[in-house]
């Protein structure tokens, strides 16, 4: 057929559709006439000829849907029909319609967030200029089986020099700054980045340049790159801003340039940017590893091939320096691994308990529909009689569960947009690309292709089943309108659903269990009632180590005096907050060359420190006033002292810690163990030593009290001003948020399929009440017979809850196994337990059982309630 | 759907049911009823009924078309612009719409037929292989 007449015969259709109906009719029942005439001549009676010509045309509405059927345009109008007539009819059962959307925009709501997260998180490109060729450069410590550890300056140096697969390599040090100028004095967070920086990140910045090689160079004159919001906060977004100096760390700092909007380097929180400085006249060999390095891969370079030259230079440099470099080698990460590969495990487990939740919410309203299709099946019947084929049918019936879903879908979306927000709201700040997460297109994209699948999905088994009706049967008054088929299908939904649920709650139950063995973990010291805070010197103002000293001996005795606080004492980093000083050390009975020698953790401590943590003192003495600059004396932990002296008493005993330069240290105490890292994890030895030793220029005041330690907040901060007006004091919170935060995530995922957990059990139980109330109903009939022949009231409610908690049995079985597949991809997300732990299982399933019972139990005495009577009469 | 005549038809009945599964012996079967109503009205326009007693005529009783096929046949070709209608009067004068060739409906009529010979031949010698 010609396009042009094709398009003709769609024009005609759509706009004179009644004409050519009325023709048709007219065409159809002259037909008729003619036959029944020419049958007349044939020799019958005119009763019999037309009685006869009817026969033979069969059904006049039949033949005019199937030349309607043939014509062009067909599908378009159909499908309006079907829409016009799917929405009336929902329109019709408005509390069925209801239910329906609110199962499905939940489970469509669920997996449309954690869908953005995923897309925000694991499928976005990252925000620099062709990413994938963008890689982390580790040093590896094959001893300490780190695999991702800092790096050491002069190892950078080394591969810059010699690797020919990277096209530029560049280093970053975290570290703080004390902002004066644009307001009140502040703690940033700044990035110290070597020149390329920028440039292997393909991210210039927005105003002004970037950093030169000579400004790596030390002496040079200070210059700072703001970050966008720095810029907007402090210093109002005014452009003039560039060329300008500002205040930092008691220094002038010329601003040369501002990076746009979002830019970050595996830290959120920096808010500025400043040459790492690399003085050729030190030897990076006597230093310790502290940079992060990244490259940008040549161009047609791969990941394997850089890995095996780098391989190569570091077994160079662990033959050219084995004292520094023996057992340490480099691996090289892709950018986008290293910045989602840790979280990648909790988003697909998350995603498949949404999809899980999904399958119950369809499952649920698949059961609804074919409750209702029972119950129109009159009108399904008479579709039938007046010509409707059964694809006509099946398609008339997806249309409408399509519609249901998408209008499950526009109400998910907007759960969705809601949840998203509080999700990023309560999410700890360590989950990468937060601030990434938003419903764009390919969000909205995914949710209508769920909606349209979920339609079909739960709409097809219904649809085929209810388009087949039996037409005798359904049109006849009073027809009882199940079937067996029916009522199979219906029980496979429940077992489906209770199985699926189970899987979803054992998932849920386990990172509950797993969380809460973390939470009883012993942290080794006291968190109730102690305050926190952290205070940086400048080394502009502070340079001498005795000033330094001194300001935290004095800012130390100032907090102690104030009214409430109990003791107080300061360590370089705290507790569970991620970070360490870590170096080997040796005994001095027995020297290792210090590639062999084992590694302890170092913590510059004030006198009051163990008293106000909380942590008992085990053996020997604590450190006192006269524990100064000059003092040998170190306090060891007691995993130290279980390691390295079985058997013997520490105290008195000698340790060499490396440092520069390494002194023999005198072991005067031993203190318990803390949980340093996490509380996951077993604590490493540690040496403390007295702050006045090793003076850091920051320190963490740790502040316990007899009263609410929030309430302190503002008495500590003055009394660091009455020292140092221009000094800030940062991250003033309690000891219990300290050891809260360390387990933020755990919390975040435990809670979000916790969540999940508990939508799926609320829709598994309203469907498997809805499929019992149903059947029981169905069943009035037969109730009533069994009653009225004397069948008592135990009988029948031991014969509908039995045949519901069967289908419960075998949705548990189901789920128990499949569960025992399906959590072992959870097995790194659990703490203390194993994922098929048993009394997770076992507390699930019966909770879930005697869910199943309740929403078993109340319809089955509706049952019993019946007046035999009316049950027979019932119709 | 579509009924046919008689015990040997029986065959092409079942297939042309389950047309909406196999589109090729559909267009096959529907190729050949189209054949026919072309045939049919190659001679002189008529009307719907008219359609299926001449059919019947020339294949001298094997086919009876039934409305239930004839009209959407009929309706079909004409979107196709194989034929077109118009309303008249009936040889006992009533009101009836006959349906007619046009150009393109002969063009039509004429590649069919050839293939159909074709067809028949390839199929006929086939049978008569051994």
């Amino acid at each position: 057929m010609s396009l042009f007449s094709k398009a003709g015969s769609l024009l005609r259709n759509t706009v004179r559709k009644r004409q050519i109906d009325r023709e048709l009719t007219e065409e159809l029942s002259s037909y008729i006439e003619l036959l029944t005439e020419k049958k007349m001549k044939q020799g019958m009676n005119e009763r019999d000829a037309r009685r006869a010509a009817m026969v033979e045309v069969g059904g006049v509405e039949q033949v005019k849907e199937e030349v309607r059927a043939g014509r062009t345009g067909v599908a378009l109008e159909t499908f309006f029909q079907d829409v016009r007539y799917g929405l009336r009819s929902l329109r019709k059962k408005p509390g069925f319609t209801l239910t329906a959307v609110i199962a499905l925009a939940l489970g469509i709501g669920a997996n449309s967030a954690i869908f953005s997260v995923i897309n925000g998180v694991l499928l976005r490109s990252l925000a620099y200029r062709d990413p994938a060729s963008i890689v982390m450069v580790w040093e590896r410590s094959l001893r300490g089986g780190r695999s991702q550890n800092s790096v050491s300056p002069a190892n950078f140096l080394d591969w810059k020099k010699q690797s020919s697969s990277l096209e530029q390599i560049a280093a970053s040090w975290d570290t703080r700054a004390n902002l004066t100028s644009g307001g009140e004095p502040e703690e940033i967070q700044v990035q110290k980045v070597s020149a390329d920086f920028f440039s292997v990140l393909g991210v210039p910045p927005e105003l002004g340049r970037s950093f030169v090689r000579q400004e790596e160079m030390p002496g040079t004159e200070p210059a700072v790159i703001l970050g966008h919001d720095l810029w907007q906060s402090r210093f109002a977004g005014r452009p003039a801003i560039v060329g300008q100096t500002v205040t930092m760390s008691g220094r002038n700092w010329t601003v040369i340039g501002v990076m746009p909007p979002g830019f970050h380097f595996l830290n959120t929180q920096i808010k500025a940017w400043m040459p790492l400085q690399f003085d050729p006249a030190t030897d990076w060999r006597k230093s310790g590893r502290f940079l992060r390095s990244v490259a940008r891969l040549k161009p047609g370079v791969t990941v394997q091939q850089a890995q095996a030259e780098l391989d190569a230079i570091g077994k160079q440099l662990e033959m050219a320096y084995p004292d520094y470099n023996k057992g340490w080698g480099v691996n090289i990460v892709p950018m986008h691994e290293q910045i989602v590969g840790d979280i990648r495990p909790v988003l697909l487990v998350l995603l498949a308990a949404v999809a899980f939740v999904l399958l119950i919410a369809c499952a649920n309203v698949a059961n609804l529909l074919l409750s209702r299709a029972a119950s129109r099946q009159k009108e399904l019947a008479l579709r039938a009689a007046l010509g409707a084929s059964r694809p006509r049918l099946v398609r008339q019936m997806l249309t409408e569960s399509v519609l249901l879903a998408i209008m499950g879908g526009a109400l998910g979306i907007l759960l969705a947009y809601w949840s998203i927000h509080a999700l990023i709201a309560f999410a700890p700040d360590n989950i990468p690309r937060l601030n990434e997460i938003t419903i764009d297109p390919r969000v909205l994209l995914f949710t209508f292709g769920i909606s349209l699948l979920t339609g079909l999905i739960f709409g097809l088994v219904p649809a085929l089943q209810s388009s087949r009706p039996d037409l005798n049967d359904a049109l006849k008054e009073g027809a009882r309108g199940s079937r067996s088929g029916n009522r199979v299908v219906r029980n496979l939904f429940v077992v489906a659903e209770m199985a699926l649920a189970l899987v979803l709650l054992i998932g849920a139950g386990l990172m509950l269990r797993s969380f809460s063995q973390l939470h009883q973990v012993k942290t080794g010291f006291e968190t109730e009632n102690v305050l926190t805070m952290r205070v940086q010197l400048p080394l502009a103002k502070y340079g001498q180590p005795q000033q330094r000293a001194e300001f935290f001996k004095r800012a130390e005795e100032r907090l102690a005096a104030l009214p409430g606080v109990k003791s107080v004492g300061a360590i370089s980093y705290l507790p569970l907050t991620g970070l360490a000083t870590s170096t080997s050390f040796n005994l001095a009975t027995k020297p290792l060359p210090p590639s062999e020698s084992p590694a302890t953790e170092v913590r510059p401590i004030t006198p009051g420190y163990f008293t106000a943590m909380g942590i008992p003192l085990v053996k020997g003495r604590a450190f006192e006033e006269r524990d100064g600059a000059d003092s040998r004396v170190v306090i060891i932990n007691e995993t130290l002292a279980r390691k390295f002296f079985p058997g013997q008493d520490p105290i008195g005993q000698q340790l060499i810690v490396r440092w520069e330069p390494d002194f023999v240290d005198e072991i005067i105490g031993v203190v318990g163990d803390i949980k340093e890292t996490a509380l996951e994890q077993a604590p490493n030895p540690a040496v403390y030593w007295p702050h006045p030793r090793e003076p850091y220029q920051f320190m963490n005041f740790v502040i316990r009290s007899a009263i609410d330690p929030a309430s302190l907040s503002a008495a500590a901060t003055r009394e660091i001003h009455a020292l140092d007006p221009d000094q800030p004091v940062a991250d003033i919170r309690t000891l219990d948020q300290v050891v809260a935060k360390s387990i933020a995530r755990p919390r975040f995922n435990t809670l979000l399929l916790a969540i999940f957990a508990g939508v799926a059990l609320v829709l598994a139980s309203v469907g498997i009440y809805g499929v019992m109330n149903y059947s029981a109903t169905q069943r009035t009939h037969e109730v009533g017979i069994r009653m009225a022949l004397g069948a008592t009231r135990a009988d029948i409610m031991r014969l509908v809850v039995g045949n519901g908690m069967l289908l419960t049995l075998i949705g548990i079985g189901i789920g128990v196994a499949a569960s025992l597949m399906l959590t072992r991809v959870m097995a790194s997300l659990l703490f203390g337990i194993t994922a098929t732990d048993v009394p997770t299982f076992l507390a699930v399933s019966l909770v879930l059982a005697a869910i199943a019972l309740i929403a078993n139990y109340i319809p089955a005495r509706r049952a019993t309630r019946v007046n035999p009577i009316i049950a027979l009469r019932y119709e | 759907m579509t009924v046919y005549r008689s015990g040997d038809t029986l065959l092409l009945q079942i297939i042309y049911m389950s047309n909406s599964e196999d589109e090729f012996t559909a267009d096959l079967l529907q190729g050949t009823l189209d054949l026919l109503v072309l045939k049919a009205l190659s001679a002189q326009p008529l009307h719907g009924l008219g359609v299926s007693t001449r059919i019947n005529q020339i294949t001298k009783g094997t086919f009876d078309v039934k409305p239930g096929s004839l009209f959407p046949a009929l309706h079909r070709m004409e979107e196709a612009g194989w034929l077109k209608s118009e309303w008249g009067e009936s040889e006992n004068n009533r009101r009836a719409k006959f349906y007619s060739l046009t150009k393109a409906g002969r063009r039509q009529l004429e590649t069919e037929t050839e293939d159909w010979q074709r067809i028949s031949l390839a199929i006929g010698s086939a049978l008569r292989a051994t």
